[in-house]
């Protein structure tokens, strides 16, 4: 079967779609969103097992579980679809001891986390000390070794957190629990909270963590978890939630975006009611690695008295604040609905809204009957037309690619921030609005260039980003000649920060490698340019304005935040920076291809789940033929892997590429 | 046309570099293009462009436009008001934020307009909600396209590349539009696929939408001939354009703005701007960093519209400055202000009638803390269209009939 141009939705189920991926006896077929039908649309019913064959299954792994190699679909389609859903859903039952714990790189070596520079600043006044760090004796810039300590402390919270989201990603690429890494992104992005404000990886990864825990339980213990949690008692500010002066920021979100939705049945004067049942849960004194912060329900801090909301009285607690909330007609509306959107289309049926809301509030909010009611709904398999958020689309590649390793070049991180996501660090409490506002002309240009960058990585020009300083900080020592700091660059052989001359420092900063900028004999330390005017008069050493500022000055932010920036990354361990091992000839080779034809339906079946037009399937196939010269494989030339790979790019270039 | 692999990937990460040879040629074709909307335009102003600039997070307005001549102000902020003399006074009751030099300069030479007051009945304090509603201009509404993108929608009823633009890393409703597809950027340099010579021939491929009933598949592909045709004029007007006008310190608004400036100077035909400025969800200690951005909003805006007067654009221009919304009258315990109502809004251009336009809500008559509203923010809307843009009836765009301030000549 050729690829379709009118209908990518209404095609009938073919047969092909049962047959296992590899060896390909004959390759029909290109992809599995033929398998859709308009009769199923909104259609609760659970899907046949007559129904069940190879694209579904596939459908299944990509949505629920970032998608898999052809083997993996095929196990998954040789079972029911009842085994199928329960496997992906029933996760405890895998063992998952095996994947690896979170490696620290030690960022508090002073015993100190981060703190806010006022209360540093404050502290060194008052006792000489902060963060660990003593200010030094006498002027000038006696304050600056606490403030260098803060802005370490503040960079490497930022490097440590990309190395959490790099060990999170590693692990929804490897786990053997595909929906539970799934559902803990879910969460991530509904109860969105940002290490923007929170300041402290470990409370993030903490978080995640809670959230795993909790990702196909029980939405009261959910709450309950997240309510207490210590980045969120940070991030909306419930840690300040005390009697007297109570704050509404928990309140209003609890039930804004967390539970009932906006304006599904709340008022103001309710917010302010129930900000009052949360006082209390806060989070004790986090200053060292010693005694870090834990949720407290504090007692003296918790207003007692009456309070009414949501149409209820009684000397509430935060406990009784969830059950209230979760009386209400609204929250299992709000929490199906968003499940829905995530998992199988932007805009539910109303009847289908009402339909699992109910069976969510029979279940009394256990979140496993809703799941697997909706992966085995013929809705789940009637269309296929789900946007890839940015993380999805990149680990489901790896996962399709059969990568056991998120590779290194190009940047995990970087790539998704690209793409409008980053993890920890979701652009506000609404978190990421997903969809098809992951898509405009930018984000669709960059998704090409990921993967050109994935399958023909530059590591010659490859600048870490978790050790590269950024151009403006870079820039801070050339314009403080006279503080007597030293220039750093990253040195890719040693994998350090290395201290260089400013004059080798301003080479590297025209653009060359440290390599060639060490090459030059010296020419003197700082650039002309940048040198105070020589004076006639040889007696007087010559000064500039700034070195004038810098014998009065106590600290400088500046200077401060060009050494945090050096020493916090240098705190922070490296990210190995290993290339994708990718061998497509072999891909092909063991699914015994013979034809550019096969190879390209291969590659898009294996790849995709919305086929090419005809158009650009043909365009795709003379690209490759046009590359090899050939209508057929010859897997002895030489030529044949970077030809493949290209193709291989022109498929994940593709805007079908980026439905699921 | 087509992008060399080494020209992308030198750029940086994915970034894009542009081979010399392709400027000429992509003049020529935005020079064509603007002729083409230009010849058969019925528009009273055809070429007219609207910037819409928007303050993320409540600006507090009371610290912008200082009521320096009430002592109402004063006694609700004990410890974060401007104090007269700090103030840059502009009549007999009003001054700017000292750091605010920039629009002094304006102000002066007749190109500011100060709307008092802007707001909505029955406000919002939730970030979200009042964005969106401000983005809609339909409050407690739940209107899924933008302002602009249903101006756009009446004005250029037919799509047409680059017609708006928004600056920034994700697409603002406010220009969510049923016939029209945004360019979103905010690196210029990454508008553009990576590939080989032969490559490009498909990606050629990928610009071209077809027939299917896969309404997601029928959005990715309109957005890819927008990626595809546009944003290649786009990207050679942001990264060849050089100035040496001062935008003040290089933040992301004056680079957003040079990126604007580099789009009107190639002569896209791009008529509607969207971009923003971030951070004035000043809760506590909120003295340094308002200083700071209003340092960056005003020197960016007053070097963007020198800028303008180089190239000789500056008349087809304007700026509509906003927020979600502004903040409580009395300060709050960590010497930063909590969320509030009614705020300025701010008009600038050389065809503006400067000055102050509205009532400036009472200190003392205020509805929970929050002031009053006394301008509905949709008659500014009303303004920029009718006045501005010279789109007559607005009453299908914006919702409803909102009589304009007489900002323009």
């Amino acid at each position: 079967m050729k690829p379709n141009t009118l209908d990518q939705t209404s095609q009938s189920v073919d047969a092909t779609g049962t047959r296992p991926p590899a060896p390909l006896p004959r390759i029909s077929h290109l992809s599995a969103d033929e398998t859709g039908s308009d009769a199923w649309t909104n259609d609760l019913t659970p899907i046949g097992k007559p129904d069940w064959n190879y694209a579904r299954a596939a459908q299944l792994l990509e949505r629920a579980g970032f998608g898999g190699t052809p083997e993996e679909i095929q196990r998954l389609a040789t079972m029911t679809p009842e085994q199928a859903v329960d496997e992906l859903v029933d996760y405890e039952a895998i063992d998952v001891s095996g994947l690896p714990e979170f490696e620290e790189s030690g960022i508090y070596p002073h015993g100190y986390k981060y703190a806010s520079i006022l209360k540093v600043l404050e502290e060194a006044r008052t006792t000489g000390r902060s963060l660990g760090v003593s200010k030094k004796a006498a002027p000038p810039l006696d304050y600056q070794p606490p403030v260098d300590e803060y802005y370490t402390l503040l960079w490497s919270e930022r490097g440590e957190m990309r190395r959490v989201a790099q060990w999170w990603a590693e692990r929804m690429l490897i786990t053997p629990r595909p929906l539970q890494e799934n559902l803990a992104l879910f969460w991530h992005n509904h109860f969105a909270t940002s290490q923007e404000k929170v300041m402290c990886y470990g409370f993030m990864l903490g978080q995640i963590e809670t959230l795993r825990r909790h990702a196909n339980g029980n939405m009261r213990d959910l709450l309950i978890a997240i309510a207490q949690d210590p980045a969120m008692l940070i991030w909306l500010d419930n840690k300040d939630n005390v009697k007297g002066k109570p704050n509404e920021n928990f309140a209003r979100e609890v039930m804004e975006l967390f539970s009932m939705g906006e304006g599904q049945g709340y008022t103001e004067q309710d917010i302010r009611e129930m900000a009052r049942a949360f006082t209390g849960w806060t989070l004790t004194s986090d200053e060292t690695v010693a005694q870090p912060g834990r949720f407290i329900d504090d007692p003296e801090k918790h207003d007692e008295g009456m309070k009414s909301f949501l149409g209820a009285s009684g000397k509430f607690t935060g406990y009784d604040a969830i059950d209230v909330i979760l009386k209400q007609p609204s929250p299992p509306r709000f929490i199906t609905r968003k499940l829905y959107r995530y998992f199988v289309r932007e805009d539910m049926a109303p009847e289908l809204n009402e339909q699992l809301a109910k069976l969510l509030l029979e279940c009394k909010y256990q979140l496993k009957p809703l799941l697997k009611t909706i992966f085995l709904s013929r809705d789940f398999y009637s269309q296929r037309s789900q946007v890839k958020s940015p993380v999805a689309l990149l680990v489901s590649t790896y996962r399709k690619m059969g990568f056991k390793s998120i590779p290194g070049i190009p940047d995990f991180n970087d790539t998704t921030t690209t793409l409008g996501q980053t993890l920890f660090f979701p652009p506000n409490v609404a978190g990421w609005a997903g969809g098809r506002t992951w898509i405009n002309p930018a984000t669709l240009l960059a998704r090409c260039n990921c993967i050109e960058s994935l399958l023909f990585p530059d590591a010659k020009h490859f600048v870490d980003p978790h050790k590269e300083i950024s151009e403006s900080f870079r820039r801070i020592p050339l314009k403080y000649v006279d503080y007597d700091i030293t220039g750093h660059v990253w040195n890719p052989a040693t994998q350090t920060m290395e201290p260089v001359s400013l004059a080798i420092y301003d080479r590297y900063l025209s653009g060359m490698t440290l390599d060639e900028a060490k090459q030059i004999p010296s020419m003197g330390d700082a650039p002309a340019s940048l040198r105070p005017n020589p004076t006639t008069d040889s007696k007087e050493p010559p000064k500039s304005r700034m070195s004038a500022i810098s014998n009065t000055e106590r600290y400088n932010l500046a200077v401060g935040v060009y050494t945090g920036a050096w020493q916090g990354n240098a705190r922070v361990k490296s990210i190995p920076r290993t290339l994708a091992q990718i061998d497509f000839t072999e891909m092909v080779q063991d699914a015994r291809v013979e034809t550019i034809d096969d190879t390209v339906t291969y590659f898009c079946r294996r790849f995709l789940s919305v086929s090419l037009s005809v158009e650009r399937y043909a365009g795709v196939l003379s690209f490759l033929r046009g590359s090899l010269k050939s209508d057929t494989l010859d897997y002895s030339n030489p030529d044949l892997e970077p030809a493949l790979r290209r193709t291989v790019h022109l498929i994940l270039s593709a805007p079908e590429y980026q439905l699921a | 046309m087509s992008v060399k692999k080494d020209d992308i990937l030198s750029a940086g990460a994915y970034g894009v570099g542009v081979s010399a040879a392709l400027p000429a040629f992509l003049n020529q074709v935005a020079e064509d293009e603007t002729r083409r909307v230009l010849e058969g335009s019925e528009e009273k102003y055809p070429n007219r462009v609207l910037v819409v600039l928007e303050l993320t997070g409540g600006n507090d307005g009371l610290n912008t436009v200082v009521p320096y001549g009430d002592d109402a102000y004063y006694r609700a902020r004990p410890s974060i008001s401007i104090q007269p003399g700090d103030t840059i006074k502009l009549n007999e009751q009003f001054g700017l934020h000292p750091a605010m030099t920039g629009f002094e300069a304006l102000f002066k030479d007749g190109k500011l307009a100060i709307v008092h007051g802007c707001g909505y009945p029955d406000p919002n304090l939730s970030h979200f909600t009042a964005m969106d509603w401000w983005h809609t201009a339909v409050p407690h509404g739940n209107e899924l396209y933008g302002w602009l993108g249903r101006f756009a929608d009446e004005n250029k009823p037919k799509p047409q590349e680059n017609y708006i633009v928004n600056i920034g890393t994700r697409q603002s409703r406010a220009v969510a539009s049923v016939r029209q597809s945004p360019v979103v950027f905010s690196d210029p340099k990454k508008l553009g696929r990576a590939g080989t010579e032969a490559e490009q021939k498909v990606f050629e491929l990928y610009g071209e939408p077809y027939r299917t009933r896969n309404l997601s598949l029928e959005f990715v592909n309109t957005v890819s001939r927008t990626a595809t045709i546009g944003a290649a004029l786009v990207r050679s007007a942001c990264t060849e354009y050089r100035t040496m006008v001062d935008y003040g310190a290089d933040t992301s608004l004056a680079l957003d703005l040079k990126k604007i400036s580099g789009i009107i100077n190639a002569g896209l035909p791009t008529r509607l701007f969207y971009v923003n400025l971030g951070g004035f969800d000043t809760h506590a200690s909120q003295a340094p960093s308002q200083n700071l951005l209003l340092i960056y909003l005003s020197d960016a805006l007053r070097g963007f519209m020198e800028d303008l007067e180089r190239m000789g654009r500056a008349d087809e221009v304007a700026v509509m400055v906003f927020t979600e919304f502004g903040r409580r009258v009395s300060e709050n315990m960590s010497k930063g202000t909590d969320h509030g109502t009614a705020t300025p809004m701010y008009i600038l251009g050389n065809k503006v009638k400067g000055g102050f336009y509205g009532q400036p809500p009472s200190l003392t008559d205020l509805d929970d803390g929050n002031l009053k509203m006394t301008t509905d923010f949709r008659s500014v809307y009303a303004t920029a269209l009718r006045e501005w843009m010279g789109f007559e009836d607005t009453s299908g765009v914006l919702k409803g009939d909102y009589t304009t301030l007489g900002v323009f000549d």
